[in-house]
């Protein structure tokens, strides 16, 4: 009898393992894997949610941590998801032999998509004249962080052009305020790609849309006159003694998110942060807690000032989605996620920071002020440049990472440096 | 919550599957004639683990081996392209310091994880029993903590601020303290100093595995002996290097080659610190590079091969030497 009372319970184990093996997708349940994490999350959940309740459709979407790398081994695994969003679309060409392209999916309005985005995001994501990924959220890198009460202190007023922000470090410098820039690129396994921002800011700038398309492509070389005028400018910020607390070494050792300093009031306190619009959450708690309950004494932001005679261009990033297969409810999604609807719901009440790439998406809905005034920044834009290095291979970019570090910590020359980045697309 | 329900589910199932399995298994060897059960019976018990071991450990390995020559597009098709991988990566600008690097973890873990092991587990034994619990058990806890959690503990050790801001790493603190300026410690490249202080960090974490199996050894040696040695004179250090270590040496050698093959292995510690910057780049984080981010299957696997190769003559000798051991007992 005992005998038999141990089959009967293997039986019930064995069907107990059957029970958590996922069933397969149905039809209406489409899951979304993203690098969206926290408040941002949450938001896009809720407003997933309430498309899909008025639509029958049942929308999950995941987090993963990072997302370039656990995407990898998801679609090697045969787990792809109906829908991918993409911090690097440099990534997600890689995928195009497994991606729908969006000009098959018969649901999605790609010409509406295409006419409200702001111009520049249409073309991230194409491939042999097909699109394979379009924005879901916008974030813009061309500011320059600094706080009113510092400057208020000091008698400093906010540089409206390059020679005035020139001006300004010089005056910070002479009258020992302190340091006229808080840089930082120290990021673990990824330090430097803080500094492949201020390049792109730069080579933007300076060589206008062709060169700067022609650069991340690796068609225009790092040793090309304009990138190299691109070095010398952020080599003019970020390392002329005086300019940044410790020097390139300094630079390459401090956190890409350490902003203590720029709220400190003692003389080793510094005063301008080109970052991008994420890095309010990374200033320190009480700051932050300020910040959300809109109180602005000690935040402020300006657009990086273009050098004269170069383009006023704005530099930013952004998610960008691609179908896995073309199923009518993953169609829907997309073109829902797409679309400058998506962040209208709950999105920014959860994440106050969220951007649209639509230059149709309501500026009403942005209640912060710094947040709208990004959105200006953005929706104004002469010109957008997408971050270059996010478009380019995996391998140029990690490249670049690490020899712009080599270059500023001091191990390798500027023509070592630049010369090795090069050669690495040799590697893509 | 869910999760953890599931992985309940999971765990309880699998065990249960398994028990299941083996009566099984036993039910059925039991209904075979008396000589047939003799012979079938030990590999029936032994078949479900070497079936595992096969299935996780051997397969995967010969995938690797097979996947090193060949070249892997996203959709999972693979193409023949002979010994390009490894040529690819010996070719790259980092390789040979690649190389000296992991030379060194081999040099320098090891030989100071089983001395200093050895030297506490020893002074340990010296200091009455319930000290030698005290401080066994402060020296063990390091083993306890994961590879990355450590790295987090001595990224705030190695901390770097430039001088005039609050230092909070501890070394620089130190530093400055003895009249130094703060010092960016990974940065400094001269000696290799630090890769050195990468490897100290994989020193602190196995330093109390080696003197828990270190202890154990030394309490094993018959008291006997180091009695005969003192009627003969022999002074403490004799009696440690002459009796003792003699003795114990076996253990020695097996924690020495275990730490090996860990400081072979090295990986999470150096990704987490240095990211492979400033020439601290080892083999292990080479695959990661080369198969997580740049999706290069081919590159990395030749990676895992060059491991392989240097790891197996290792554990032929730990083998071999093991069945020596085993034969002179």
């Amino acid at each position: 009898m005992k005998k038999f009372s141990i089959a009967s319970l293997a039986v019930a184990a064995l069907a107990a393992t059957v029970a958590i093996v996922p069933s397969a997708n149905a039809a209406d349940e489409v899951t979304i894997y993203g690098g969206f994490g926290g408040d941002q999350a949450k938001g896009f959940q809720a407003e997933l949610d309430a498309f899909g309740a008025a639509n029958g459709i049942k929308i999950t979407y995941t987090t993963l941590a990072s997302y370039d790398t656990d995407i990898r081994v998801k679609v090697k695994a045969g787990q792809a998801p109906n829908i991918g969003m993409w911090p690097q679309p440099g990534g997600l060409l890689e995928y195009s032999s497994v991606l729908e392209p969006i000009d098959g999916l018969k649901s999605v309005d790609l010409a509406g998509i295409k006419k409200t985005l702001v111009p520049g995001w249409a073309g991230l994501a194409t491939k042999g004249g097909k699109t394979y990924g379009l924005p879901v959220s916008a974030n813009v890198k061309s500011l320059v962080w600094y706080n009113p009460a510092a400057f208020k202190a000091a008698g400093l007023s906010v540089p409206k052009t390059d020679a005035d922000m020139t001006k300004l470090t010089n005056t910070i410098k002479s009258k020992k305020l302190g340091y006229p820039w808080c840089i930082g690129i120290e990021s673990g396994g990824a330090t430097g790609w803080a500094a492949t921002d201020w390049m792109e800011e730069y080579v933007l700038r300076y060589g206008g849309e062709a060169q700067y398309t022609a650069w991340w492509k690796g068609k225009l070389a790092w040793s090309s006159p304009t990138v190299q005028k691109a070095a010398k400018k952020f080599a003019e910020i970020a390392l002329t003694p005086g300019n940044v607390n410790g020097g390139g070494k300094a630079i390459a050792a401090t956190g890409f998110g350490a902003t203590a300093n720029l709220f400190a009031t003692g003389s080793n306190k510094c005063f301008m942060m080109r970052q991008g619009s994420f890095i309010t959450d990374f200033f320190p708690d009480a700051i932050k807690a300020a910040y959300k309950a809109n109180d602005f004494t000690n935040v402020g932001v300006f657009k990086l000032p273009a050098p004269a005679g170069t383009t006023d261009a704005v530099l930013g990033g952004g998610d960008l989605a691609a179908a896995f297969d073309d199923k009518a409810a993953t169609q829907k999604v997309l073109n829902f996620i797409l679309s400058d609807k998506l962040g209208q719901g709950a999105m920014l009440s959860n994440y106050p920071s969220y951007l649209s790439a639509h230059k149709t998406f309501p500026s009403a809905g942005y209640k912060n002020p710094i947040t709208k005034n990004i959105a200006g920044i953005l929706a104004s834009a002469k010109l957008f440049g997408f971050d270059g290095s996010d478009l380019a291979p995996a391998v140029v970019n990690a490249t670049e990472w690490k020899e712009l570090t080599n270059w500023i910590s001091g191990k390798k020359t500027q023509k070592q440096a630049f010369d090795a980045i090069d050669a690495s697309w040799n590697k893509a | 919550m869910k999760d953890l329900f599931t992985a309940l589910e999971a765990v309880i199932a699998g065990i249960a599957i398994t028990a299941f399995i083996y009566w099984l298994l036993n039910f059925l060897i039991h209904r075979l004639p008396e000589r047939a059960k003799k012979i079938v019976e030990p590999y029936v018990f032994i078949g479900p683990v070497l079936l595992l071991i096969g299935l996780f450990i051997v397969w995967p390995t010969l995938q690797s081996i097979r996947l090193s020559f060949m070249e892997e597009a996203i959709d999972g098709s693979t193409t023949w392209v002979g010994l390009q991988n490894f040529k690819d990566l010996i070719a790259e600008d980092y390789f040979a310091n690649m190389v000296i690097n992991n030379l060194m973890w081999i040099a320098i873990v090891p030989i100071l994880t089983v001395s200093i092991g050895l030297a506490i587990a020893q002074l340990a034994n010296n200091v009455g029993s319930r000290q030698e619990k005290i401080l066994k058990s402060i020296f063990f806890m390091p083993m306890t903590i994961s590879f990355v959690s450590a790295a987090v503990i001595w990224r705030y050790i190695y901390a770097y601020a430039p001088e005039g801001q609050d230092q909070v790493g501890l070394l620089n603190t130190i530093w400055m303290k003895l009249g130094g300026d703060p010092q960016a410690w990974f940065q400094i490249e001269a000696l290799k100093f630090n890769n050195i202080l990468l490897m100290v960090i994989l020193i602190w974490l196995s330093a109390g595995y080696a003197m828990v199996l270190l202890s154990a050894a030394i309490k094993s040696v018959p008291e006997d002996t180091i009695e005969a040695g003192r009627v003969d004179g022999a002074n403490t250090s004799q009696i440690f290097f002459k009796i003792i270590l003699p003795q114990i040496w076996p253990t020695a050698l097996a924690v020495f080659i275990t730490v090996l093959i860990g400081a072979m292995k090295v990986f999470d510690i150096v990704l987490a610190m240095t990211g492979g910057n400033y020439n601290t780049t080892v083999l292990a984080q080479t695959f990661y590079l080369e198969y997580f981010s740049y999706g290069n299957t081919g590159k990395a696997m030749a990676a895992v091969v060059l491991l392989i190769l240097a790891i197996i003559p290792v554990m032929v000798y730990q083998v071999r030497h093991y069945r020596k051991f085993e034969a002179a007992r």
